[in-house]
């Protein structure tokens, strides 16, 4: 995308953009040399993502490296933004696109010449793999790094030269398909969906394979476009977005097996859950001082309290999910959203009461989560977040998107919750002391029940299973642990946990729009609550502080007037946390904490360090 | 005494390979059963079958039931324990927390409770206690699994088997990396834990603890079994010579 974002600019105002600065060269760059700069763009972004990013993370567990992509993807989407502003730009055609007739119907050129293209770069691909030193090296570092190391080749060099390779032929595609398709920051980050479907039909392996089920992907998705213009009970929109999860499924089903086999490679270890000791007695002192805290701020700095304490419920979500049970989720906004709009539905349609409205509605997010659950019974680690992200899009196309169920541009009304003649609600009858202490008061108290509830779990015989199928699956199997069980729940639980989230939100906002819940937001989330500590409900809260719209995005925004970077800043940030601290913020500063602790007491008393270093875990 | 673990006719194949080739085996209550063969004969395939972790032809039955229908987990609640060769603990659990897991039972309600009221339940306390005195690990109990020995880890994996209070345990290679007192002090053991009615299968490449403790000895060699029988007689039988004692002893 910054490849195509690049040539673009070259070739529509010949300017060379760098990090910072614009260099002109001339009104308009000619075809050729704006296509050499934007490879070598792409090289080099390729490159840094190498030696910046993934070379240190190579002996990170796969949880950081996906999250580490994650947030690569949102940093360069953000940078993108930055640089180049949000609208959809046209671009001229750069292949030949009259009209040809192929069996009685009519096609542009640019298509076939896309199409052949695609074959041909496969075609090299296969050769290059298979008859060069480069590429029987790379898939033998791929089998063993410590074996390749050994003959001689350096995996991070390796790692490197493809890293490059990927850049290099996404950005040529991207330019490619830039008259085609819309140039926008978001379509273009998410062309990376159908992408990957393909490439884990061909299990990741396979050129061949890979780009026919790209071909095939692409046309079916264009011929239901056509279809659901045809058949009016088909849904209008978004059946091609929603394809890519189907084929993941179809793929995963025909291939994926309950329980890793003997041979799996031993993973590298998640961020410790460390077991919180005295829930009860944190809470008892934090909640009376947070209440206090919301009474006495107001306006801006309550809204951003409200939306940490909401975004610590969907971290805490992925404590359970992904801290707990060790399972990826790209998909938790698109839970909250369906608990959000669900509530809509109940509490403004059906006029259901207030504590039951949110509840069902949460419960109804927790069925959707048990159903995006069933794939992770057969696919674990990195496939599991392309199946999540997947579905997060194909419930973003076919429910969020669908006018009739959120209200199109207009949203959903949520109505205000009202419980015994209290209002509960966030609005004001005089304007000035928005948002109202009560509904604060309400978040606060929603999130302390849930964040008891998580930390009971890792106390208790069920968060002991989740640990053990995180841990290892096949000798959790063998300890009498239902493993498909334990993820399902897992799922269920922080789908609700999520949804809880969504209604909240739909509280706040008094009127929801599809967007609140897109996938960038849940990549977003991810990323919060990894940078937070995605394992420990510590861990959560700092998340939600950290969030979009939170704490301390407002004081970036009020303090130093850096809110723009918001965005950019939690991206570096977490590629910095996956690096030095994988626990975590919180996990870091227990740690501190604990070792400064320790320090004291080694200075006091021999006795006493040692039965600090026996209960201080 | 009863047969509690009944193998007949197991085969096993990977792709082409037949690494299990129509064995039969039998587990007595109270009994320790020792299973040798060279590298690669198929004594951790014959395990991973048993317990349901690969595709298998033949049955398996355990005190008469059986277990073909069941998943890994759901044999491993009807009474079969294993260790693994590699031990695969939770190595980010404490040690306590690693025999708790196959201790507790899980049932529908588990979750709603552990919500609201955490800590250990049922009896399985008591069962992890009296794994962690058998297995002489008492004072471990808070030490996170990876913070150990190799020696102390592979304790703890006979820990987590028996904290299950299974009816048949399947040991993989538990004496490998200890030293021969050590190894000495496990063979005691395991005579103990068959001393109070359980079946054990004891898989090792050490001879001097499988022939020096077990009841009776299978010798498999590529997927066969080639002798079955007291020791002694294994010892003599010129077939496991052959296979076996004369490039091990060495
Ligand atoms: N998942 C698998 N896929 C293919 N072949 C396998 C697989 N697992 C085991 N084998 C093969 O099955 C045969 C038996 O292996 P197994 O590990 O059971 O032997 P073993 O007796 O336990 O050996 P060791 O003493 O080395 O532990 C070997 O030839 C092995 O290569
Ligand atoms: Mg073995």
């Amino acid at each position: 995308m910054v490849a195509t974002y690049v040539f673009v600019e070259l070739r529509q105002h010949g300017d060379l953009v760098l990090p910072g600065a614009r260099l002109n060269l001339g009104s308009s760059v000619g075809f050729v040399p704006a296509l050499a700069l934007t490879v070598v763009a792409a090289t080099v972004v390729g490159l840094l993502a190498q030696v910046l990013v993934f070379g240190p993370l190579r002996a990170a567990p796969p949880l950081a490296r996906v999250v580490a992509a994650v947030e690569l993807m949102i940093a360069l989407q953000a940078a993108v933004v930055l640089g180049f502003g949000t609208g959809p730009r046209a671009v001229a055609p750069i292949l030949p696109n009259q009209p040809v007739h192929v069996l009685g119907a009519t096609l542009a050129r640019d298509r076939l010449w896309l199409g052949a293209l695609v074959v041909v770069a496969a075609v090299v691909l296969g050769a290059v793999y298979r008859r060069t030193t480069f590429g029987l090296a790379t898939r033998a570092a791929s089998e063993s790094e410590t074996g390749a190391a050994l003959l001689g080749w350096s995996p991070a060099g390796l790692a490197a030269g493809n890293w490059v390779i990927a850049a290099v032929l996404a950005g040529l595609a991207g330019v490619l398909v830039s008259p085609v398709t819309a140039l926008d920051p978001s379509t273009y980050t998410l062309l990376v969906v159908p992408a990957l479907a393909a490439a884990l039909v061909g299990r990741l392996t396979s050129f061949p394979v890979t780009v026919a089920a790209g071909l095939a992907l692409g046309m079916t998705q264009s011929e239901l476009t056509h279809l659901a213009a045809t058949f009016k009970w088909l849904p209008r929109l978004g059946l091609g977005d929603a394809l890519p999860f189907v084929v993941v499924v179809v793929a995963i089903a025909v291939t994926g097996s309950r329980l890793p086999s003997r041979s799996a490679a031993a993973q590298a270890r998640l961020p410790a859950a460390a077991r919180p000791r005295h829930p009860t007695r944190a809470a008892l002192v934090l909640v009376p001082a947070a209440a206090i805290v919301l009474a006495l701020v107001h306006g801006g700095w309550r809204v951003a309290l409200v939306t940490s304490m909401t975004g610590a419920v969907v971290c805490l979500s992925l404590v359970v999910l992904t801290g707990y049970v060790g399972q990826l989720s790209l998909a938790q906004m698109a839970f909250a959203g369906v608990a959000g709009f669900t509530l809509s539905r109940l509490a403004q349609g059906a006029g259901v009461p207030f504590p039951l409205a949110p509840l069902v509605a949460a419960v109804g997010a927790a069925a959707l989560g048990l159903l995006v659950g069933i794939p992770a019974l057969r696919v674990r680690g990195v496939n599991l977040a392309v199946v999540t992200l997947a579905a997060g899009v194909a419930v973003e196309a076919l429910v969020f998107r669908n006018p009739s169920y959120t209200g199109g541009l207009k949203g959903s009304v949520v109505p205000e919750p009202r419980l015994f003649g209290l209002d509960l609600g966030i609005r004001v009858r005089h304007p000035g002391q928005y948002p109202r202490l009560g509904f604060a008061l309400l978040v606060l108290g929603v999130l302390v029940l849930l964040a008891l509830a998580v930390a009971n779990l890792r106390r208790s015989a069920s968060g002991r299973r989740m640990l053990a199928v995180r841990a290892n699956e096949r000798a959790a199997a063998a300890a009498g642990v239902d493993t498909g069980g334990v993820k399902l729940l897992a799922f269920a639980l922080s789908a609700f946990l999520a949804g809880v989230a969504g209604t909240l939100a739909g509280y706040q906002q008094g009127r929801l729009s599809f967007d609140s819940f897109g996938v960038f937001v849940s990549l977003g989330f991810l990323a919060y609550a990894y940078l937070g500590g995605i394992a420990t409900v510590g861990g959560a809260l700092v998340g939600g502080v950290l969030v979009g719209g939170g704490v301390a995005s407002t004081a970036l925004d009020r303090w130093l007037g850096l809110g723009r970077f918001h965005l950019l800043l939690s991206g570096v940030g977490l590629v910095a946390v996956a690096l030095l601290v994988p626990e975590g913020i919180a996990g870091a500063a227990t740690r501190a904490v604990k070792a400064n602790s320790r320090g004291r007491a080694r200075t006091a008393s021999v006795a006493t360090t040692a039965d600090a270093a026996g209960t201080g875990r | 005494m009863s047969v509690l673990l009944e193998v007949r006719g197991l085969t096993v194949r990977f792709g082409g390979v037949v690494a299990l080739d129509g064995v039969d085996l039998d587990v007595e209550a109270g009994s320790l059963v020792g299973l040798i063969g060279p590298n690669g004969a198929g004594k951790t395939t014959l395990i991973d079958a048993v317990c349901g972790f690969v595709p298998c032809s033949g049955t398996v039955a355990l005190a008469g039931a059986p277990l073909h229908a069941l998943a890994p987990h759901e044999r491993a609640r009807a009474g079969l324990a294993r260790t693994f060769q590699s031990l695969e603990l939770f190595d980010d659990l404490t040690v306590r927390e690693n025999l708790l897991v196959p201790a507790e039972r899980d049932r529908w309600w588990s979750i709603g409770r552990d919500l609201v009221r955490p800590g250990e339940h049922d009896e399985a306390g008591a069962a992890v206690d009296q794994a962690l005195v058998t297995t002489g690990l008492v004072e471990r109990g808070e030490r996170l699994a990876i913070e150990l020995s190799s020696h102390e880890r592979g304790l703890v994996a006979l820990a987590r088997a028996l904290a299950g209070r299974p009816r048949v345990l399947l040991l993989d290679e538990p004496g490998a990396g200890l030293d021969d007192a050590a190894r000495a002090s496990l063979g005691e053991r395991l005579r103990v834990l068959a001393g109070t009615g359980m079946g054990v299968l004891l898989v090792d490449h050490d001879m001097t603890l499988v022939l020096g403790t077990c009841d009776r000895v299978t010798v498999l060699d590529v997927g066969r079994v080639i002798a079955q029988g007291q020791p002694e007689e294994v010892r003599s039988d010129p077939a496991v010579v052959e296979a076996y004692l004369g490039s091990a002893t060495t």
